[in-house]
């Protein structure tokens, strides 16, 4: 293959040289690495030109070129040389590992050197990325990588998104969800990428780098830019292929078993606690039961649960010629999930990027990608019908199917086995079975972009490009399932649901960039932006009830039709821009933007917003750069399409309809403001082995969109005018250092950290009589309360049990301790809420001749979560009649016991909602081991391939939780329960976070 | 140069694409509209004159508070110490700025509704359409301003009523209007005068489900009978021609079977709104069982003749999951065959304005045609009704008997004794079930004396939070 491609290329120059280049000369020479050995596959480029080669096996090269060209040499990891050709016909180059500051990093709408950066850019190469455990969702990758960007995952559900938060919390009503760009376009999550498709991700974390985007990137930006082809470059394949296997992450607490749930159930009879009384345990009077009980041990673990396939597949083709170069790929991912007949996620991804030089001047190019996804969707509520809930809640000695005295099972008239129904009146297997959602997702990101240089220094790039999302949710519930029993109707058993939605968002970005030497020193650019979007989203929703037959789903066969709905959502974006980079003898830099942005969404007397930023860089030498800037973003996240309109709506009343004020709007509805001032400093120790960043940040997020109630007297339809008034600030330091502690030809040894410590306070929010700062906003357990972090919980406090006879005390809210508990007696926990003090990552990297070892682990610290799980495995005997945790025994007996659970007699009284189950979530977690082995270049080679790779792999291996009993990487606490907080307050039997074992193999030619 | 100008005019079709997407920045909903852009023809006006109706129906107003509370507070029910203890804070006057009636949304909603059409009517060619929409839209936000100061302010024929303070008369469309209480005389006033001109707007066969001309001319005997304007209150209960519900009727009337005497209701339909004002009283079970909040009072359970019609359609003697029996409140349970409490609040009947017209004739001294009218209505109510023979204060206690017992459980008995400057006394040994054991009412909770701050509710502490210069009423600062 190789050799073909070296003829064909051959071949081609000569014809090139024939035709138009006669008078240049041939240039040969050899490239090897910092340890003189030859490199294949570096890159070879006349500079200001697309003409260029590659170096073959051997590191040689050959290339056309006149006396006056440059040949730029590059080779991922060295420093990109340059060679005048001048009278030389032979070249020996020697590379030397990669200068950091000239990594190309993209930014908003442009790519710079690191020296050039400005602004606090964390950057992820596609290289990184390989490194790390690949999961289906790239935001979970980014966890622990960059430091400020604080992900938490939103659950283990194989598919599921997670929590990305740039420098904190920016909003209390709207998103705090960073700006996500691909290649140019806004999408709409990260699940809709191939991991295998990056080349790089950059997150924007200060104003000045992310003001660029004006009204949508107050929470950040993360670009990700996919890979392209080289030109004149033969035709590389990649293929990567995985198989693991995952099973749910190891409780560090003990479930009960048969022998144990009796004995706790006896001892709670027996000291009179009336819900155990008819239980199986105190019930049974003979051996022959209590054997008969033992017999029926049902780990409900392993009858719910399964080991997890996941399977990974990817195969990209890249390349190009002179003039067009090209990226393709198709991927397809696989991860059942750890529930038992439920089939999991799956995706389905296909590329294309293509590159053509279409005239000298004018370069046209399309990113193109489609991605569709499959789920089998579990229930994730808090009851019966979650398996989550359910594994933890059914009694060891309650069986999947019905059994007999002698423990045999029992079966239907049909042969099937039945149903055991359990002490919670549903059986979890059966739901699961009769009772399927699916859920179906398209997302096609498309753009094409033409940029023409029109003049020496002077280019327009105009792009067009639009983003598709079609969802799809199906949700049947048999005619004859149990559920049915409890929710359907009786005269039409069956009920399915169709709904979905359609999102299209289209960009026409047009931007005109000029760039110029002015003397020998000063660098300057002046970009011009016009940028337009409109997003458009529809959904519908189709119920009916009252199905024949279980096997049929679909609606047409339905007896009845039970609602239907559909809505249409618009809004548009209009906006210009003007950027100028300055940059004086690669030792200063200075950047300043303004970009205005238009919208639908703004109230008519705000209808535009105008965001600057500033930021400067010097480098005092190669060894360390300050920066500092300082610049405004916006959030219009929160602001629904008409928000800021008067509407008057259609109701009805006695059948009859009705036309109804339905919101008097605000004309000076607005984004939400964001003001972010950093400073950092870049610096390299020892020959720059050891690398830093550190950067210090304040961002003041004000005009936050809160309800300010108005006098009933005015008539507003919801009692209050939604508009821009609360203000919260984010500050903190975030460190990042990497050291290459060896670096010779057989050993490698690189270790890196970073941690990122953050401070959040609401400093103003819906001003009243009586808190001229702003009323407290209470959210459940938690409040938002000026001079506060931002959803600070807020409790009855728990005082313990009495020694004396087992009573649960509590707080009163004067602050003494009282055996009777007072709901409204709740109190602020200063400084405990879901958000961690710090969070960070740290990995190291060994490489021996052809062996990697790769670790990732992930720290965080400084959270609070209340563990409800907890306290309904520790119930005091409230559930009793659901199994508990061993650690359950341990109540209070006698008096004078201390450490102990309270006396189960006060059960009822112990329950109550206190922080008596907030517990600290510090965790260090390995995320990653990656074992890996590279087949040797000369027996590769032979076998015409130019990379061979098998490697091993775990996820989440090990955990370490001081505080925190269960795992305490919470997220989505529970999925289909409101939760204003957000994520990470609390948890309640969401998808367990799982870990895996993989193996797999990469291959490129 | 040629070359340039090719270059450039891609740049200027980028810009030109822009320029285009302009008028893009208007978008508009999908599924309201503008209200500026409404009220353009009679079908919009008759929708939105509908859309007033609704507002009634909220759960502080007439969807609840109003047809519950005015009893809850007074001698006329006793707490279900078995139900779920709603609104116990009212039935013990515990009530305060923190843990007020909220009823200012509610009517001043119907108000902003009301004003939306008057302040848009002129889109309409004159005429008996537009005078109907005018009339309506006036007598609701008359009726509106009349239910809150009843709830808030004093009466004026209650003691110390000349310094009381009204609510603010709101005729505009801003929603930040932020106006102070007024003296009540002002809104009296409006509410009088408004309608008075509504009466000459009105149509008279709009039907019970809307306002119409014996609607308004019977809230006007109540109105001029609050204020002590008998002879108006006469003059205005003479103008009803809506026949008094015959003894037969009684019982269908609440099941919402018959309309024989209703004069004006919030006509809702059972499945597509559902509003419960029952639940205010009770749930059931499937199996007829009642889970009680409030039961009538054994007193007033004696009250009832059993030679009166509404002995059976008030109350029904239920139990509970647990076989306790109750004087359950059998008003509001729900329509024929229904037992989930919704039935069409009732605003006024005529059995009303004759009770009205009683009252009024027997403070204008014609105790003759007071007792006429009073036997107008037992005549309808007793199957062995003979003419009544009382003059004097005897008069006076039949008329107020007759009051309690035709308007138990629809929103009365606070605001009658308050206006009688009567206090309130409940029996210290009365238990709530159905033989009158039970648990009595706590002795702090027995007698609340005439003239008590605690009539007039508290202005909730929101309304004060975002309005500090609003004046709360004496006793809760």
């Amino acid at each position: 293959m190789k050799t073909k491609f070296s003829v064909m290329l051959t071949l081609l120059l000569v014809l090139v040289v024939q035709i138009s280049f006669a008078q240049q000369k041939t240039v040969s020479g050899t490239v090897n690495d910092d340890q003189n050995m030859p490199l294949p596959g570096a890159t070879i480029i006349i500079k200001g030109t697309s003409t260029g080669t590659t170096t073959d096996f051997d590191g040689k090269f050959s290339i056309q070129a006149s006396s006056d060209d440059v040949l730029m040499v590059s080779f991922v990891g060295f420093s990109t040389q340059e060679l005048t050709v001048g009278n030389s016909t032979t070249f020996q180059v020697q590379m030397a590992t990669d200068n950091s500051l000239d990594e190309v990093v993209v930014v908003a709408f442009a790519s710079k050197k690191r020296k050039e950066l400005t602004s606090a850019v964390s950057v992820v190469s596609g290289e990184d990325l390989a490194k790390l455990s690949p999961t289906t969702s790239i935001d979970n990758m980014l966890q622990g990588i960059a430091p400020g960007v604080q992900v938490v995952a939103g659950n283990g559900k194989p598919g599921q998104t997670a929590f990305v938060r740039i420098r904190g919390i920016g909003s209390i009503n709207a998103s705090s969800a960073p700006l996500y760009i691909i290649d140019g376009l806004f999408a709409p999550n990260l699940n809709s990428v191939n991991p295998n498709d990056i080349e790089s991700i950059s997150v924007l974390k200060d104003a000045a780098s992310s003001s660029l985007y004006g009204a949508r990137a107050a929470n950040g930006v993360v670009i990700i830019t996919t890979k392209a082809g080289l030109k004149n470059k033969g035709a590389t394949v990649t293929l990567s292929s995985r198989l693991g296997s995952g099973q749910m992450i190891r409780n560090n607490f003990k479930m009960m078993d048969v022998a144990q749930k009796i004995q706790y159930e006896r001892e709670l009879a027996a000291i009179g606690v009336a819900n155990a009384q008819a239980l199986a345990g105190p019930t049974i009077t003979s051996q022959a039961g209590y054997d008969r009980l033992l017999g029926r041990e049902t780990d409900w673990f392993d009858t719910l649960l399964q080991d997890a396939l996941i399977q990974s597949n990817s195969l990209s083709i890249a390349g190009g010629t002179d003039e067009l170069s090209y990226f393709m790929s198709v991927a397809h991912d696989r991860n059942t999930g750890i529930i038992k007949d439920i089939h999991g996620f799956e995706r389905m991804n296909a590329r294309l990027n293509v590159t053509y030089q279409a005239k000298d001047w004018l370069e046209v190019k399309t990113n193109f990608s489609i991605t569709s996804t499959k789920s089998d969707e579990p229930r994730d509520r808090n009851n019966v019908q979650n398996p989550f809930r359910a594994m933890y809640d059914y009694n060891p000695y309650e069986t999947k199917y019905q059994v007999d005295d002698d423990n045999n099972i029992l079966y239907d008239e049909f042969g099937q086995p039945l149903w055991n129904l359990t002490a919670n009146g549903y059986s979890i297997s059966e739901a699961i079975v009769n009772n399927p959602e699916d859920e179906f997702s398209t997302t096609i990101l498309g753009g094409i972009s033409a940029k023409a240089t029109i003049a020496k220094g002077l280019t327009n790039t105009l792009q067009l490009g639009a983003t598709n999302v079609r969802f799809r949710r199906e949700n049947f519930l048999k005619p004859n399932s149990v559920l049915q029993g409890y929710v359907g109707d009786a005269d039409n058993p069956g009920q399915k649901t169709d709904n979905g939605s359609m999102s299209l968002s289209y960009v026409i970005t047009n931007l005109l960039s000029y760039s110029t030497k002015i003397g020998e020193k000063h660098n300057l650019k002046v970009t011009g932006l016009f940028e337009f979007n409109k997003n458009t989203s529809r959904s519908y929703l189709l119920r009916s009830i009252g199905f024949a037959n279980p096997d049929f789903s679909v609606q047409s066969v339905a007896a009845l039709p039970d609602g239907t709905s559909s809505s249409l959502f618009e809004n548009t974006f209009l906006s210009y821009g003007g950027f100028v980079d300055y940059g004086f003898d690669d030792k200063l830099f200075i950047t300043a933007s303004i970009r205005q942005d238009q919208s639908s969404v703004f109230g008519s007397n705000n209808q535009s917003g105008t965001f600057t930023s500033a930021s400067a860089a010097y480098n005092i030498n190669d060894n360390l750069k300050i920066r500092t800037s300082a610049g405004f973003s916006g959030n219009s996240n929160g602001i629904g399409s008409y928000s800021s309109l008067a509407t008057l709506g259609f109701g009805s009343l006695n059948g009859q309809t009705t036309a109804i004020p339905t919101d008097n709007g605000n004309n000076n509805l607005g984004f939400e403001k964001n003001y972010i001032y950093d400073i950092g400093v870049e610096f390299s120790l020892l020959d720059r082995q050891l690398t830093g960043v550190v950067d210090y940040f304040k961002r003041t997020t004000s005009d936050l969109l809160l309800n300010a109630p108005l006098p009933s007297q005015g008539g507003e339809p919801d009692g209050s005018i939604f508009s821009n008034i609360g203000e919260m600030v984010n500050k903190g330091w975030e460190v990042e250092l990497n050291w290459d502690a060896i670096s010779t030809r057989d050993l490698q040894v690189n270790i890196g950290g970073n941690i990122a410590f953050i401070d959040n306070e609401v400093t103003k929010l819906v001003p009243s009589a009586a808190n001229p700062n702003g009323d407290d906003i209470i959210r459940g357990n938690n409040v938002i309360r000026v001079g506060e972090e931002i959803n600070t919980f807020f409790l009855p406090k728990w005082a313990g049990v009495n020694p004396a006879n087992g009573e649960p005390l509590f707080y009163d809210s004067d602050g003494n301790i009282t055996n009777v508990y007072d709901s409204d007696a709740n109190v602020l926990m200063s400084g405990k809420s879901p958000l961690a003090d710090f969070d960070g990552g740290l990995n190291l990297y060994v490489r021996y001749k052809n062996f990697d070892l790769a670790t990732d682990f992930y720290f965080k610290s400084g959270n609070y979560i209340l563990n409800y799980m907890e306290s309904n495995m520790l119930s005091d005997g409230v559930n009793v009649n659901d199994n508990q945790r061993v650690d359950a025994f341990n109540y209070w007996q006698n008096p004078g016991d201390t450490g102990v659970l309270p006396n189960p007699i006060y059960g009822n009284e112990a329950q109550q909602n206190s922080d008596r189950w907030l517990q600290k979530g510090d965790y260090v977690r390995l995320r990653n081991l990656t074992l890996g082995y590279n087949l040797p270049s000369k027996v590769i080679s032979d076998i015409g391939l130019t990379k061979f790779r098998v490697f091993v792999q775990g996820q989440n291996l090990w955990t370490y939780a001081p505080y925190f009993n269960g795992d305490p990487e919470v997220g989505i606490g529970s999925g289909e329960t409101g939760n204003s907080v957000g994520f990470g307050n609390y948890n309640l039997y969401s998808y367990p976070t799982l870990q895996s074992f993989s193996v797999g193999v990469d291959v490129k030619f | 140069m040629k070359n340039i100008f090719k270059k450039l005019l891609l740049s200027v079709f980028g810009l030109l694409l822009v320029q285009s997407c302009d008028h893009e920045l208007d978008q508009l909903p999908n599924d309201s509209l503008l209200p500026s852009s409404y009220y353009t023809n009679a079908s919009e006006f008759e929708f939105a004159t509908r859309g007033i109706y609704s507002a009634f129906i909220g759960g502080s107003y007439y969807g609840g508070s109003l047809q519950s509370l005015p009893d809850i507070m007074s001698d006329n029910v006793i707490l279900a110490q078995r139900g779920r203890r709603s609104n116990q804070s009212f039935h013990e006057w515990r009530h305060s700025p923190n843990l007020a009636w909220g009823m200012l949304y509610s009517p001043y909603v119907v108000t902003n509704r009301a004003n939306l059409i008057l302040n848009y009517i002129d889109n309409l060619d004159d005429g008996p359409e537009k005078d109907n929409f005018m009339g309506e839209a006036k007598a609701a936000r008359a009726l509106a301003l009349f239910d809150m100061v009843r709830v808030y302010s004093k009466i004026p024929t209650q003691s110390g009523s000349d310094s009381s303070l009204g609510l603010p008369v709101i005729t505009g469309i801003d929603p930040n209007v932020r106006e102070l209480r007024p003296p009540l005389t002002d809104s009296y006033q409006f509410v009088v005068t408004e309608l008075e001109e509504a009466k000459a707007l009105i149509n008279s066969d709009n039907g019970v489900g809307r306002l119409n001309k014996d609607a308004v001319s019977a809230i006007l005997s109540r109105a001029y009978l609050y204020m002590g304007e008998y002879q108006s209150a006469v003059n205005s209960a003479d103008e009803v021609s809506t026949p008094i519900s015959s003894f037969a009727d009684v019982g269908q009337v609440w099941k919402d079977a018959s309309e024989a005497g209703v004069i004006f209701k919030i006509d809702q339909d059972r499945n597509l709104d559902g509003v419960s004002i029952g639940v205010e009283w009770s749930q059931s079970t499937a199996n007829n069982e009642v889970i009680p909040e409030y039961v009538v009072s054994f007193e007033l359970n004696n009250l009832y003749q059993n030679t009166d019609a509404r002995r059976n359609a008030y109350i029904a003697n239920l139990p509970d999951q647990d076989g306790f029996l109750y004087n359950a409140i059998f008003k509001m349970y729900g329509e024929t065959g229904q037992q989930n409490g919704v039935i069409d609040p009732k605003v006024i009947r005529s059995a009303e304005v004759a009770l009205n017209k009683a009252e009024a004739y027997f403070f204008l001294g014609q105790e003759g045609p007071a007792l006429t009218a009073l036997d107008e209505l037992r005549s309808n109510r007793y199957s062995d009704y003979t003419a009544g023979t009382e003059s004097g204060s005897d008069l006076l206690a039949a008329i107020q008997l007759e009051r309690r017992l035709e308007l138990f459980a629809e929103g009365h008995r606070f605001f009658d004794l308050k206006r009688w400057n009567l206090g309130i006394s409940r029996s210290a040994t009365d238990g709530e079930f159905i033989d009158g054991t039970g648990t009595p009412v706590p002795a702090a909770f027995l007698n609340l004396s005439a003239g008590s701050h605690l009539f007039e509710m508290p202005i909730p502490q929101s309304e004060i939070n975002v309005f500090p210069e609003f004046q709360q009423n004496p006793g809760y600062n």
